[in-house]
């Protein structure tokens, strides 16, 4: 038996054979790519496991976790596809890096990186704490996302200041570490163990050597990773990790926003929702905004549709179709923009809407804390 | 698909249009304008809507109005129709004025040199004001005096607004005037101004009157009757105007034509109960379009053939209704069509409460007053020369329904530019001058992607039957009772989908796409009329032929080499991507340099076709909300700038691409020797490296086609494989093959150095040097001593 089969059999895969079916109709790619399914997945790792860590099925797998939603947790896909990829790494095979393979390498040499320096991310009049303190703010790699995606709608710098501008309205000055690292999120999905684990040791140096007791994560896949890929690699945390929407929607009694009559639809990022179980925090700060009109989309919640890629691996054709198609859900709302709460759901959106000429769907994007801060009372 | 089966499809192809036979396509042929139709569906089918209007305004200047009440002689004659259904021709190009005037596009007139001499032009319809645009545009001073308030002629006046928005005719009239057209409104000749008076101060003139004034029926109580009895010219202009008063209940029009139908339909939505319309052949001879019939059925206009009216019956000067015989169908008469002959003692009454004649239409001469010159036939129209429509006196030219009576709107627009180009003639004495509509018709396209993408495919296999697509329409109960536009336009996606279905019969188009992007000038142009042009090529060149190899032998190559082949076999290696080779020694695969697009990757974002300085690279829909992009092999020329964009990696070359670059770049070693020196990775231009590579490098080298193909992943993954440094080799500005590459690589390194920067890295580790400042072996030593100074002054990282 091989290793692979082992693992699915960990994983319960031979008995839940039942759930197939559903999970293939289900399965947000298999129903834009006909040559991909779960079930596919499932025999290749019955009959022939050399040929799932060679081929691309598990790199072409999204690992957005609606499939542990459609079979009652009986079919875990995702968990499974992110161990068959360290496998696969382990014997040479690699996935189709996007960007030529631009973002993944940028993550793996933030191991190499040099010691804390500013490069002014905050810059006054917003107030962070030098050094160490009870709140810690995780910027992620938004100024790495910005270096890389230039012209786009969104910039995620912007996003991080909005939250620490919506903090600071709390009364909370975070330390915020610059530049900001990369949680090791797509290493670890990737199949790169020793890059995360890497990455992960000095995230957590950095973040103990704070003094943190609470740390508020901006980035969906950050937030997944810093709340539950770490406490399994290192264990139960030293500090509470808090999704900055959770920690605003706790605090919304002592803001105050202006008012803004747009219609608006919210997309669950995949980590955000079903990873972590955040859906209504976003949906409250929204709400709380007097005259937005809040509507959701058919797939909403725990069944909403993944943004099309992951890990800047694997975009193809099927994930623009997939894009196009999530686009054409939220303009079915009648809603003016789509707002998410994860700047990679917001990159390969705004991607999807291009070219200008060509563009049919009219519908703008938002971030959900740059639009929050946005609309704060003075 | 199995490559037989292609050829089958090649050779009947061939068969079936033999494209050296035939002289034009059908649809070209059948067009009284001879628009180059194939040009511009092939241009919409690939999404350039602005270029294909611009083929359209050569020699059209109503394309929103022709795309709505042209009869489309062309469909009639489509081959496409012969595999399932036409290609919708008039909607396509409605939908290209439709798209200006969304967009606001402004029509692009060209240098105009201004001339003396000044023209007058009588009549503001469709012949006059094409005839006014045409020597407006050649320079001269033109006025147009049109006698009705509004201008159009029987475009304005007899179409109705359902058919012919006047939004759209007013705007096309605009770009007209915006010419510099001088249009005179109630100024009718003869009354605020007179003919001699016109004649003595212009050098020519020209009359496109129309004719516009009901024929009578001639029966008996058409005098009589005071009330029930319209004209139809007043009722359509009325209409128009929105003044318009429902005619009666119970209405009877008279008549064949489009005008009878229009007006049957316009008294439907004016609220009359019942509207006959009567007509004494049957229906196969009726002149109106068969589209136009279908509709005013679908309204509930109710229909009676083969009778005449002999007698309105009238109570104190009120209609009351008419009588009418029975016709039967005799032998054909001079028209072609057969002859009505009464049949005696058939009489019938239909009671009614108006009556609308719509039995023809005629000239209203009284303009000309006294001048005894113009020769009246006994049909009521000026007698001009069908050829130059010069008319008996010398300077006035006439055109349009005036000589040849009732006509579609593009039969006016042709008999305005035969018009146009005898005045032109006569003012510059030039017997041989021929104009097809716009002076500066052969002018090259300019604008976004001035390139023909499709046009020069054959496609794989017989196209699949596909029923053309036709833009919604409104319903037919609703559109009873309104006079907005029936057809509602297709859109962007639907324009493109249906053109697509255009097989491309007949020879090139000769939309001239290939001569403005041609850089080295030598892909020309050579219609039949011109001199061979082309200095290189012109020898092989037969008249009327589009030379679609570039005349340049291209340079597949050798594994990282380029070599000269012989043409035929470089074609050989164009045509099938790559074929394998041997020199007797060794065997190789030669392949082209081009870029190749992998279709399941890209996802048609369209960043490479907004970068291609070569405009080669274009994004296409493929159906099924997919698009990609689609590379023209005659234009890349290899440079791979657009590579560096991809964001898939769907877009890739054979030689020098990412295969190449992983394999070099895997090569390196992992880390550093503990005491080595700073490790450098040189990406070097192809090109540059034949004059620069001098002496005994040693480190790491990857050849590129340009610097500017380098993705910033490819850098990025340099240094994580232990670089210290990456450098980008060219060959500078002036040397530059292409003459972009350090410009795209600076912009390309710029995320790389603010990402090496948020790294803690020293930004300037990468660089971009060429070949003017010294040899590569100089720029390296450089590197490595600045390495070694910065290293004791810098806070940079070590890796």
């Amino acid at each position: 038996m091989t290793e692979v089969t082992r693992l699915a059999r960990r994983y319960g895969f031979f008995q839940s054979v039942p759930f197939i079916e559903k999970l293939n109709r289900a399965c947000p790619l298999a129903r834009v790519n006909g040559e991909f399914s779960p079930e596919r997945i499932l025999q290749k790792a019955q009959q022939n496991a050399e040929l799932l860590l060679s081929g691309s099925l598990i790199w072409e797998c999204l690992a957005c976790g609606l499939c542990r939603v459609v079979t009652k947790g009986n079919l875990d896909m995702s968990s499974f596809v992110r161990e068959v990829r360290a496998l696969a790494v382990a014997r040479g095979f690699f996935p189709r890096e996007t960007h030529g393979g631009m973002m993944l390498t940028m993550q793996k040499m933030g191991v190499l990186r040099n010691s804390i320096q500013r490069v002014g991310l905050i810059e006054k009049p917003l107030r962070i704490r030098r050094g160490r303190g009870t709140y810690l703010y995780w910027a992620g790699g938004a100024l790495f996302y910005d270096a890389a995606f230039p012209g786009l709608g969104i910039r995620a710098s912007d996003s991080v200041r909005a939250a620490v501008l919506l903090l600071n309205k709390l009364g909370v000055e975070p330390v915020v570490p610059e530049p900001g690292w990369f949680s090791g999120h797509d290493l670890l999905w990737t199949g790169d163990l020793h890059g995360f684990h890497e990455l992960a040791r000095r995230n957590m140096e950095q973040i103990e050597g704070s003094g943190a007791q609470v740390v508020i994560v901006s980035s969906p896949e950050d937030y997944y990773t810093i709340g539950k890929s770490y406490t399994e690699l290192f264990g139960n945390l030293t500090f509470r990790v808090i999704h900055i929407s959770e920690f605003i929607a706790q605090h919304l009694s002592e803001l105050s926003f202006r008012e803004r009559r747009i219609r608006l639809t919210y997309q669950d990022p995949c980590r955000l929702g079903r990873g972590m179980g955040v859906y209504d925090p976003p949906r409250d700060i929204l709400t709380a905004i007097p005259g937005v009109e809040l509507v959701e989309m058919r797939d909403t919640k725990q069944y909403s549709q993944c943004c099309g890629t992951s890990c800047w691996t694997n975009c193809t054709r099927f994930s623009k179709l997939m894009q196009v198609n999530r686009l054409q859900e939220a303009v079915e709302t009648q809603a003016a923009a789509l707002v998410t709460a994860c700047w990679e759901c917001a990159i390969h959106f705004s991607c999807a809407l291009r070219p200008e000429a060509w563009r049919q769907l009219d519908i703008e994007l938002y971030d959900l804390t740059t639009l929050a801060a946005s609309q704060l009372l003075e | 698909m199995v490559k037989r089966e292609r050829q089958l499809w090649v050779e009947a192809l061939n068969e079936a249009f033999p494209l050296k036979r035939i002289e034009e396509s059908p649809c070209s042929a059948a067009c009284p304008l001879g628009t180059n139709v194939k040009s511009y569906v092939s241009l919409i089918a690939a999404g350039r809507f602005e270029d294909a209007l611009e083929i359209v305004r050569r020699t059209n200047p109503f394309p929103g109005i022709c795309g709505r009440v042209c009869p489309h002689p062309c469909e009639d004659r489509c081959l496409r129709g012969e595999i399932d259904e036409p290609i919708a021709i008039a909607a396509l190009k409605r939908f290209l004025a439709d798209y200006e005037l969304r967009r606001g596009v402004i029509p692009r007139n060209g240098d105009i040199t201004l001339q003396r001499e000044k023209v007058a032009v009588i009549g503001a319809g469709p012949a006059g004001l094409t005839c006014a645009q045409d020597l407006a545009r050649a320079g001269f001073r033109v006025t147009v005096f049109e006698s009705r308030p509004e201008p159009g002629g029987m475009l304005a006046y007899g179409i109705p607004p359902y058919r012919l928005p006047r939004d759209i005719l007013r705007t096309e009239i605009a770009a007209v005037q915006a010419l510099g057209v001088d249009l005179r409104l109630n100024t009718p000749v003869g009354v605020r101004i007179s003919f001699e008076e016109i004649k003595s101060s212009f050098r020519a003139v020209c009359i496109a009157t129309g004719a516009m004034k009901a024929k009578k029926m001639g029966i008996e109580g058409e005098q009589q009757v005071k009330e029930g009895l319209l004209n139809w010219v007043s009722l359509l202009y009325e209409t128009a105007a929105g003044r318009a008063e429902k005619p009666g209940e119970n209405v009877l029009v008279i008549g064949g034509g489009n005008t009878a139908v229009d007006c049957a339909r316009v008294a439907l939505r004016l609220g009359s109960k019942q509207v006959r319309l009567v007509y004494r052949r049957s229906r196969v001879q009726m002149p109106a379009y068969e589209e136009e019939l279908e509709d005013a059925e679908a309204e509930g206009v109710h229909f009676t053939y083969l009778a005449s009216p002999v007698r309105l019956i009238h109570k104190d000067g009120r209609l009351t209704g008419a009588e009418f015989v029975r016709m039967r169908l005799a032998g054909k008469d001079e028209s072609g069509r057969r002859r009505p002959v009464e049949i005696p003692g058939s009489g019938f009454v239909i009671p009614c409460d108006a009556i609308i004649p719509a039995v023809g239409q005629e000239l209203d001469s009284s303009f000309i007053g006294g001048s005894p010159l113009l020769i009246n036939r006994d049909g009521g129209l000026l007698l001009a020369d069908p050829q130059t429509m010069a008319t008996s006196v010398k300077g006035v030219f006439a055109g349009g329904d005036a000589v040849h009576g009732p006509g579609s709107v593009v039969e006016a627009i042709a008999a305005g530019h035969r018009a146009a180009n005898s005045i032109l003639n006569f003012l510059t004495d030039r017997g041989s001058f021929r104009m097809d509509g716009s002076h500066a018709s052969k002018a090259p396209l300019s604008g976004r992607g001035s390139h023909i993408v499709r046009e020069l495919f054959i496609p794989d296999a017989p196209p699949e039957r596909v029923r053309r697509l036709s833009a919604p329409r409104l319903d037919r109960i609703a559109r009873r009772r309104t006079f907005d536009e029936v057809d509602t336009g297709l859109t962007e996606l639907r324009a493109v989908e249906e053109a697509s279905r255009c097989i491309r019969c007949g020879p090139c188009e000769e939309c001239s796409s290939c001569v403005g992007v041609c850089e080295k000038k030598q892909l020309l142009l050579v219609p039949s009329e011109w001199e061979a042009i082309s200095h290189k090529a012109s020898a092989s060149l037969l008249p009327g032929s589009l030379i679609t190899e570039s005349p340049l032998p291209r340079k597949p190559m050798v594994g990282s080499k380029i070599i000269r082949v012989p043409l035929a076999l470089h074609r050989r290696v164009a045509s099938h991507g790559s074929v394998p080779a041997t020199d007797g020694a060794a065997r190789y695969t030669l392949s082209s340099f081009t870029v190749k697009v992998n279709e399941l990757l890209c996802r048609g974002c369209g960043l490479c076709e907004e970068l291609c300085e070569y405009k080669a690279v274009q994004v296409v829909y493929r159906g099924d909300g997919v698009f990609s992009a689609l590379v023209n092999e005659d234009m890349c020329r290899g440079c791979g700038a657009c590579r560096s964009v991809c964001p898939t990696g769907a877009i890739d070359q054979d030689c020098f691409g990412e295969k190449d670059i992983s394999r070099l770049m895997d090569g390196q070693r992992r880390g550093k020797k503990k005491g080595a020196v700073d490790r450098l990775v040189t990406f070097i231009c192809r090109w540059a490296s034949g004059v620069s590579l001098s002496g005994r490098i040693s480190g790491d080298l990857i050849k590129v086609m340009c610097i500017g193909s380098v993705m910033p992943g490819e850098v990025l993954k340099a240094f994580e494989k232990g670089a210290s440094g990456v450098l980008l080799f060219g060959c500078g500005e002036e040397g530059c093959h292409y003459g972009f590459g350090r410009a795209r690589a600076e912009k390309n390194m710029r995320p790389v150095r603010e990402i090496l920067t948020l790294l803690g890295l020293d930004e300037h580790r990468v660089r971009i040097l060429d070949g003017s400042t010294g040899s590569l072996k100089e720029a390296r030593d450089s590197f490595f001593s600045e390495r070694a100074k910065d290293e004791h002054t810098s806070s940079d990282a070590r890796i």
